[in-house]
């Protein structure tokens, strides 16, 4: 009886030091996983400039197609002075 | 930047008086220089001016697309971050199913302990009094 109680014991404990290696392991996955959504919000915050600057870009495309209407409308419109100083400009 | 200048040229457009006599070259000061009507000019002005604006539409979207691809990237670490992530939630949550199976093992090895104890406890106290009771009818038989 006595080694019979020895022998629960004994499996007592090898249970509790397996429950305390699982929850090492268990911590050590926990870790990871912090790291990983740092990661993930390091990413996403990465991801956010990018598609702010893709707006701005839009932006840009859009003030450069009014501009050229703009210019378009006004090389229509010039006169010889304006003309050869647009000329003399471009061939510079 | 290339520019269609025999749509200019004397040759191919013939149909009206302007083009028939313009662009032409002329000899100025010994230089030759070739001369446009001013609405000539003015076209060669626009197609030159449509070339830089298509030249620059080009490069904003070039931009753009380099934009749009690293943000794919930025996904793709975002999805290959997540799979990992799940991958542990799975690990740990087999580690807990393995943990809760321990717990159980530990309770009942000391449940059965506690009534191991308990009958201990029993016959100790069985055992006790009947001592008690025996030492008594001894005395008292004596």
């Amino acid at each position: 009886m006595l080694f019979s109680v020895k022998d629960r014991s004994k499996e007592i404990e090898s249970l509790k030091l397996d429950r305390s290696l699982q929850e090492g392991k268990i911590e050590i996955l926990k870790n990871i996983n912090d790291d990983l959504d740092k990661k993930l919000v390091a990413s996403e915050q990465k991801q956010k400039l990018l598609s702010d600057s893709i707006f701005i870009k839009n932006e840009e495309l859009k003030k450069i197609k009014i501009d050229y209407a703009k210019k378009i409308g006004n090389i229509r419109n010039y006169n010889d002075v304006e003309l050869v100083n647009f000329f003399t400009d471009k061939l510079k | 930047m290339m520019l269609n200048l025999s749509t200019f040229s004397q040759t191919s457009l013939s149909n009206t008086s302007i083009v028939n006599k313009y662009p032409k070259s002329l000899i100025i000061n010994k230089d030759t220089v070739i001369a446009f009507k001013i609405e000539q000019a003015r076209e060669l002005a626009v197609k030159v001016e449509t070339v830089n604006y298509q030249d620059t539409i080009i490069k904003n979207l070039q931009q753009t697309d380099n934009l749009k691809n690293a943000i794919i990237s930025e996904q793709d670490v975002q999805i290959n971050t997540l799979k990992d992530k799940i991958k542990n939630d799975i690990k740990i949550d087999s580690m807990r199913v393995i943990q809760l199976s321990n717990c159980d093992s530990i309770v009942k090895n000391l449940e059965k302990e506690v009534k191991k104890e308990r009958i201990k406890r029993k016959i100790a106290i069985g055992g006790g009094t009947t001592a008690v009771i025996l030492t008594i009818l001894a005395f008292l038989l004596l």
